[in-house]
């Protein structure tokens, strides 16, 4: 591994990481009253070096996933490569936000090689203007997103970005000359990175397979690339341990030029003749070469160099260190400022280990325990005030209805208590008298009816025969009002007259049953 | 001075048992407080229940009770009932024996004795009906202990009536005068 890292100082950084070509870069940065400060920086070479590793090597805690990030108070922030990313740009109407998104959903559809459910697709709308708003939109395998995922998931990323939106976020506020409408052309050591930005917002991404090694003819590999560099933040441009061949660089910077301005048709910019594209650099001879090349090329190319001014940078570092460790930087500003709207891949495939301890949280036992108990308080003082205040109520009510009655609810209750009671000891004996007649038939005749609380029923009468009287006591029986229905005696008529007398019982209501009494 | 781990839960729970002990003081008088107000408030509620009667039932009550005047004292008590009973049996008609009084007897309610009238007479069955008829409407009435009617056998239409009625008087409070 090929290391340096410097140390400047603590507070609430951000630690940026991402992976370009076979190695990792590394960077925390801090905003210090102001003033961007980058604390230290680092960088691997060996092409099995691995996320955990490198981590440590930073000072990322790697442990839990559930717990700190990193060193106290650091966040991390990861790059993604947008090598595996198609980026489309597309005018649209302008709609409300739901249409709108099923409009992009359809048309991320209609030119994607892959099924929407084997995809992950974020977008972005930049302000409108004659109706029409142009919206950018980034795809990528989700396979491939859940891989980089689980990769760095031991480091627990606040956010992980796209390196491209970094880079133009690094240009944005690091590099000279901010332009409105302007390509970036980001050279690595093997590939191009080349961006549409619009109001320092990226628009539109392309990668191409040339970088800076293919502007060297007798490429060999450095002699020990495990002995490490003299300083990380003062080297590798991408070209340490590659000589350049004078005769055939023209050609590689030839089809570059032809390349870029493919990618400006791609664009649909090759109209604009005036549009910049302007080349990240760190002033060396070869980014000169290639836009002395692009220039001829009819392009309007030129250097874009960064103003070392607006970071505190460590020790000698300077403008070299600054090119190299751009898209860290970058990812590190957009750590650094949240409120960025950056295009998030990863917003169904990852989610930050904090979030879902804050999720979890509201499942804690303590939480649990905490809103329990504070419930159990509510309830108990609810419960107590309305103790304390319904006796009053119930009082002023019955005082408001029996207003101008001059009565208490004592004597209300009173009078209710009473009239309960004669009710109940109140039998009616004409009742029982039509309910004796009723149940007769024609020949019966009553001679007496003797009633008395706490005792039977008894009437005594006369009938002509036995079946009358079975008759009469059957009906008797039958009704709920009387029960235990007797026939006590029977017996001959005396004299010259015929027909049977009886005697009957039975209990009328409760009246024939011993009632308890008050002294 | 620097507190060891052991001083610090020492100090930790003497103060949660401090304010255990006072929350538990404070709490046992405010749940004694909170016990007296429940009953008062049920004692309340079961007031409110007895007069908050179903339209049904109060109705029901009503045709059995149409009039009702609260007891009096037993001699105004007396006075009354036997007056209103007397005025119904001359409405109907009925000549009858004077009455006989049956004070202080045994009552269905704390606070009240019974006083009972007894009523016998000679007279038409339809003049006994019309008695029976109209005997809800005395408001001292409280209900009838007694009932006997007997049929002549020579003239069916004449019965021998034996009336019990009763009413409430009121006990005189304890230590009250009267």
């Amino acid at each position: 591994m090929n290391e340096s890292k410097t140390k400047l100082g603590t507070g609430q950084p951000v630690i940026a990481m991402l992976r370009e070509g076979a190695k990792l870069k590394g960077i925390e940065l801090q905003q210090k009253r102001g003033t961007l400060e980058v604390i230290w920086a680092k960088t691997t070479e060996n092409a099995d070096s691995d996320w955990p590793s490198f981590a440590a090597e930073c000072g990322v805690s790697t442990e839990s996933t559930t717990d700190a990030p990193a060193k106290k108070g650091s966040r991390v922030v990861v790059g993604f490569s947008s090598a595996g990313t198609v980026f489309h740009r597309a005018s649209m109407p302008s709609v409300d936000s739901k249409e709108l998104a099923s409009i992009v959903q359809f048309q991320a559809e209609t030119r994607l090689p892959l099924p929407a459910d084997q995809t992950e697709l974020a977008w972005r709308v930049a302000p409108s203007h004659n109706g029409q708003m142009d919206v950018t939109m980034a795809v990528a395998r989700k396979q491939l997103l859940r891989r980089f995922a689980d990769d760095v998931r031991c480091l627990n990323p606040s956010q992980i970005l796209l390196d491209c939106e970094a880079m133009v976020k690094a240009w944005a506020t690091v590099f000279s000359e901010p332009e409105e409408k302007a390509i970036l052309v980001s050279m690595g050591p093997k590939n191009t990175q080349v961006c549409l930005v619009e109001n320092e917002r990226l628009s539109n991404a392309v990668i191409l397979d040339s970088g800076l090694a293919d502007f060297s003819v007798s490429a060999q590999a450095p002699a020990d690339t495990t002995e490490p560099k003299r300083d990380a933040l003062l080297l590798d441009s991408g070209l340490d341990g590659f000589s350049v061949d004078e005769e055939t660089q023209d050609e590689t910077t030839e089809r570059f030029a032809q390349d870029i301005r493919s990618v400006i048709d791609f664009f649909g910019l090759a109209d604009d003749t005036r549009l910049p594209v302007l080349l990240l650099s760190d002033n060396s001879d070869v980014y000169a070469r290639i836009v002395s090349t692009l220039k001829l090329a009819q392009v309007c190319a030129r250097e874009a160099t960064p103003d070392v001014q607006r970071l505190s940078l460590p020790g000698d570092a300077g403008m070299a260190c600054v090119h190299e460790y751009r898209v860290a930087i970058g990812l590190g500003l957009m750590g650094l400022d949240r409120s960025e709207e950056a295009l998030n891949l990863f917003k169904n495939v990852y989610q930050p280990a904090d979030k879902a301890k804050k999720k979890r949280r509201f499942f804690s036992p303590k939480l649990a325990l905490a809103l329990a108990s504070v419930m159990l308080l509510g309830l108990l003082i609810v419960s107590y005030t309305l103790d304390r205040k319904s006796p009053q109520a119930i009082k002023e009510r019955v005082e408001a209805s029996t207003a101008g009655m001059n009565t208490t609810l004592d004597a209300l209750v009173e009078r209710q208590t009473l009239i309960k009671t004669v009710a109940r000891e109140r039998p009616d004996m004409l009742a029982l008298l039509k309910l004796v007649s009723a149940s007769g038939e024609q020949g019966i005749m009553l001679h007496s009816l003797n009633f008395k609380k706490g005792q039977k029923v008894t009437i005594t009468g006369q009938v002509q025969k036995d079946d009358q009287l079975y008759k009469f006591h059957e009906k008797l029986r039958e009704h709920k009002d009387l029960a235990e229905v007797t026939i006590m005696s029977t017996g001959k008529v005396s004299g010259k007259g015929k027909g049977i007398t009886f005697t009957i019982t039975f209990q009328y209501k409760n009246f024939g049953k011993k009632t308890r009494t008050a002294s | 001075m620097k507190l060891s781990e052991r001083d610090i839960r020492a100090v930790k729970l003497g103060v949660v048992g401090t304010v255990a002990i006072v929350l538990f003081l404070a709490g046992s008088d405010w749940l004694e407080h909170w016990g007296q107000i429940r009953i008062e408030g049920s004692v309340l509620k079961s007031k409110l229940k007895t007069i908050d009667v179903d339209e049904t039932k109060q109705r029901g009550l009503l045709a059995l009770v149409p009039a009702f005047e609260k007891p009096a004292g037993k001699e105004e008590q007396q006075f009354l009932f036997r007056d209103a009973f007397n005025k119904q049996l001359k409405d109907a008609g009925i000549k009858n024996e004077p009455l006989q009084i049956q004070a202080n007897r045994r009552s269905p309610l704390t606070g009240y004795k019974s006083l009972h009238l007894v009523c016998k007479a000679r007279c038409k069955f339809s003049q006994a009906l019309d008695l029976l008829a109209k005997l809800n409407e005395n408001p001292y009435l409280v209900g009838v202990e007694e009932f006997k009617i007997k049929v002549d056998p020579k003239k069916r239409a004449e019965v021998d009536l034996d009336l019990t009625v009763s009413t409430l008087t009121k006990l005189p409070r304890r230590g009250s005068s009267s």
